[in-house]
């Protein structure tokens, strides 16, 4: 308890932390639920005859807003180094502390991981979460609209992996530069 | 020299942030304002052209309606009148659409530019668009097997020509409807859609009044009409079509678009709150020195205004030649035709715009603590 007290540091930061990544990882997913609806059609039956046209225009789909969502990755990266910023103003202090108590380097890199894992988790939940239920609600919306049928926009397995595999990787490399301070303090002046 | 006052080396972090946000919401305009314009021209309905469509069919390429040709080629003023099969079908594992026309007829609309080899005279002969001929490396004379996907049928069939539209339609097959009804599975006096070009005599908005059942003289039933719509030329056709008269492209620009920003909102905010706290010591001597509130809130929220301008004509150009580029090596595609990418004056303002209001505003609300 005392550890997770440690390395997350001030709650309204952590929230804020996590909330301004997750909501570009709720774009990102909800995209991705709303491409998915797509093949989702190929489950009502009055369409059932175009399946093949139907996965073909998924797949094309698919690539385009895989291609959209790079430059949004790029955006988890930069918010991520922006909080990250943040975070080790707020840390910083307690991080000298233990090190003038006597923790290693070892130590110090442990809690940040630990940190790393906890916020990234928390914002793939959220993010996650957030996107595809902002999805469902726009699409609602949308086919009430256009009047027409439709399969609710859901994440497939493999989506959800993709975003999580890559969430952690983005968040990682905008936390690297600023915990990497994080864990030198006390050693450069 | 009021300027120099805040180095503009202090605002690196703001920059990047910025920089990215602009880049991430013109990437996604230029993405919808080029599907939209590709959806839109998959259509290719010239401005004196009006398409006839089932009126319960979500697509011009999915639903049938009986064929009204004769019909339409007895009123005065209509100078021709297209009757169209589309059917989705595979080559080499590739989906893309076989269009059924009658060829000769189909040629006189104009929308035939320029023909490489001959027009199709049997059945088993198909002219194919110039893209799709790059894309599958097909040329004339060559023997394609093409599966009709409603039906699953298969037939061999002769490249009689190659054709350039300079529409979506070079990424089509044309050949006689005979051949897109049996691979569609349409039997009988049915087609996909009809169009008709208007000559100067009759005006393209009294094609609905022809289709109405209280037309005096009107010789086609009821139940028939009920199942027709008018799409007429020069109309958004996305919008038309799909969104049966809701401006779905313009809406879905805008609403991607803020969806990227309020996605991004909180970035914004710390990120200028991150420069006002870095520049804390600035200020103060600023304000120690005599400079108001007010003039340090100006010099700050114009230092980032040109920052915030500048980002977005840069972020839309970077963008731009990323999707270009992209583009070019990817030749993505959405409904079987190539997207062709489209500059937009919306989608700069827009992506200029809103970061801009987003970062003055996040000044006006840190400007309480200067």
């Amino acid at each position: 308890m005392l550890l997770l007290k440690l390395v997350l540091g001030n709650t309204k930061l952590l929230v804020n932390e996590v909330f301004t990544t997750s909501l570009v990882v709720a774009l990102i997913s909800g995209a991705k639920a709303l491409t998915n609806v797509v093949l989702g059609a190929t489950n009502i039956e009055l369409v059932r005859p175009w399946t093949y046209l139907i996965t073909t225009v998924y797949s094309e789909l698919k690539l385009v807003t895989s291609l959209w969502s790079i430059p949004m990755w790029l955006l988890v990266i930069i918010s991520t180094y922006l909080m990250s910023n943040y975070v080790i103003q707020d840390l910083r202090t307690t991080f000298s502390t233990l090190k003038y108590l006597g923790s290693s380097v070892n130590y110090l890199i442990k809690l940040i991981i630990t940190r790393y894992l906890i916020t990234s988790s928390l914002i793939c939940i959220t993010g996650v979460s957030v996107g595809v239920v902002v999805a469902q609600v726009v699409f609602r919306v949308i086919a009430y609209i256009i009047k027409t049928p439709y399969e609710v926009p859901n994440l497939y397995l493999s989506d959800l992996i993709e975003v999580v595999v890559i969430t952690y990787i983005t968040i990682f490399l905008g936390m690297l530069k600023p915990l990497v301070k994080l864990v030198r303090c006390g050693y450069v002046p | 020299m009021f300027l120099k006052l805040i180095p503009w080396g202090s605002l690196k972090l703001i920059t990047i942030i910025l920089l990215t946000i602009s880049t991430a919401t013109s990437i996604t305009g230029l993405y919808v304002v080029s599907i939209s314009k590709t959806l839109t021209n998959s259509l290719t309905l010239g401005s004196d052209d009006v398409l006839i469509l089932s009126s319960t069919s979500k697509t011009p390429y999915t639903g049938v309606v009986t064929d009204l040709s004769n019909y339409f080629r007895g009123i005065e003023g209509i100078e021709l009148v297209s009757p169209e099969v589309l059917t989705p079908v595979v080559i080499s594992d590739k989906v893309v659409f076989l269009r059924g026309i009658n060829v000769t007829l189909f040629k006189d609309l104009g929308i035939i530019k320029y023909l490489s080899g001959l027009l199709p005279e049997t059945r088993y002969e198909v002219l194919v668009g110039s893209r799709l001929s790059n894309y599958l490396g097909i040329n004339v004379g060559d023997s394609i097997v093409i599966t009709g996907i409603p039906t699953g049928k298969e037939v061999r069939v002769f490249v009689k020509g190659i054709y350039i539209s300079g529409t979506p339609l070079d990424d089509e097959l044309l050949s006689t409807s005979s051949l897109a009804k049996e691979l569609r599975g349409i039997q009988g006096n049915y087609v996909t859609l009809i169009r008709v070009r208007l000559g100067g005599y009759v005006n393209e908005s009294l094609i609905p009044k022809y289709l109405s059942p209280s037309t005096k003289g009107s010789s086609i039933p009821t139940t028939i009409l009920k199942d027709l719509r008018v799409v007429e030329g020069g109309s958004e056709l996305l919008d038309e079509v799909l969104g049966r008269g809701v401006k779905i492209s313009s809406n879905f620009l805008w609403s991607s678009t803020l969806l990227v920003i309020t996605s991004s909102i909180l970035t914004i905010y710390y990120g200028t709150s991150w420069v006002l706290n870095n520049l804390n010591d600035v200020l103060t001597t600023l304000r120690f020195v005599g400079l108001s509130r007010y003039r340090l809130a100006l010099l700050i929220i114009t230092k980032l205004l040109i920052l915030s301008l500048t980002s977005g004509i840069v972020g839309y150009l970077i963008s731009y030649l990323i999707l270009k580029l992209v583009f070019n090596l990817l030749k993505p595609q959405i409904l079987l035709h190539t997207i062709e990418l489209v500059s937009d004056f919306n989608v700069l303002t827009l992506s200029t715009l809103i970061p801009s209001i987003m970062t003055i505003s996040s000044v006006l609300i840190k400007v309480r603590d200067l």
